[in-house]
């Protein structure tokens, strides 16, 4: 009779902690699956005619495009067939046409993975800037535009191709990597 | 041909940076200058342009090779280890080494060559390089006799 009254609370108390355990694991929920997969956007916008703006009210990008598609895993925006106007203060407006485009650190920084026109308009003396290039980064911030790919640059009457290059697209300055061809026009007298 | 500097010039090079606010190019390695019939081959070569247009360049090579055909239809091939050129002036200034060769066989060698582009002659100067220290060598060929 000793024997069972000392046991038999402690029996108790590992018959009641299984039944939690038990009624724990039966009343668990199963995992929902994921709202979105990895990968997909969480936000698509058609037909898209944005203007976003600084501090001072003043315009600094107009976005026109087909089709933009936000993506969360790492904040990047799409576009498809955008028309990306820059018109940041005391800086010459600068403009990028294209069939996609990607949009990285809040736009700061932006992929041009196809074909794109990149326009700076003339400032002073300086004639138009024209960059036709493919696979192109441009930081929008500091207006540096960068490829490995060949590109075409016009400025005025100077003409040049390369493969890779490197362009300040403010100080209007263009560095072409290798494979070198360039034509001068002179004014006709 | 003087006609040449009104033609489009082309360059090729292995590299190349262009300057706007300067109008200013400058190009590095095997760079090739063809204007008309004018043919430039250089290590380096610096390109500018005034507003006019004008073109002045500057580039040294090992040496720097010219070509030019002139309005009589003669040709003028020229080397240099370094040269200088206005393009407004029409001069072309051969430096270090410089000899300048007809295809008549005329030939002028001596440290600096000056081309004028417009009337199609050269000056020679002498230096520590060309022929013997201070001097200038010049080799005119006699014109052929008519056949009797």
């Amino acid at each position: 009779m000793r024997w069972s009254s000392k046991f038999l609370p402690l029996a108790l108390l590992i018959v009641l902690g299984m039944l939690v355990w038990l009624l724990n694991e039966a009343a668990r929920l199963p995992d929902l699956p994921p709202h979105l997969r990895n990968g997909e956007p969480d936000l698509v916008l058609e037909n898209i005619d944005a203007m976003r703006f600084g501090e001072t009210g003043q315009p600094l990008l107009k976005v026109k495009a087909d089709r933009s598609r936000h993506y969360p895993n790492d904040n990047s925006t799409w576009f498809d067939n955008p028309h990306l106007t820059y018109t940041a203060p005391d800086q010459p407006v600068m403009r990028a046409v294209t069939t996609l485009a990607q949009g990285l650190q809040n736009s700061n920084r932006v992929w041009f993975p196809r074909e794109v026109t990149v326009t700076r308009d003339p400032v002073g003396d300086q004639a138009e800037l024209v960059v036709l290039g493919k696979e192109v980064w441009m930081t929008t911030d500091t207006r540096r535009a960068w490829s490995d790919a060949r590109v075409t640059a016009t400025m005025g009457p100077y003409r040049g191709n390369g493969t890779g290059f490197e362009a300040d697209m403010n100080a209007g300055t263009i560095l072409l990597k290798s494979k070198v061809s360039t034509t001068y026009e002179p004014p006709r007298p | 041909e003087t006609a040449d500097r009104e033609k489009p010039m082309n360059i090729e090079a292995d590299r190349a940076t262009y300057d706007q606010k300067q109008s200013l190019g400058t190009y590095t390695g095997n760079v090739i200058v063809t204007q008309g019939t004018m043919t430039l081959k250089s290590a380096h070569l610096t390109v500018r342009q005034d507003e006019a247009g004008n073109q002045y360049s500057t580039g040294n090579g090992n040496p720097v090779d010219f070509k030019q055909r002139m309005d009589t239809g003669e040709w003028v091939m020229a080397k240099s280890l370094r040269f200088d050129y206005d393009g407004k002036a029409g001069i072309l200034r051969l430096m270090d080494k410089a000899w300048v060769r007809r295809d008549t066989g005329d030939e002028v060698i001596g440290d600096v060559i000056i081309y004028n582009l417009n009337t199609e002659t050269y000056e020679a100067q002498g230096g520590t390089s060309g022929g013997k220290p201070g001097r200038v060598n010049i080799t005119i060929q006699p014109k052929k006799k008519e056949a009797q």
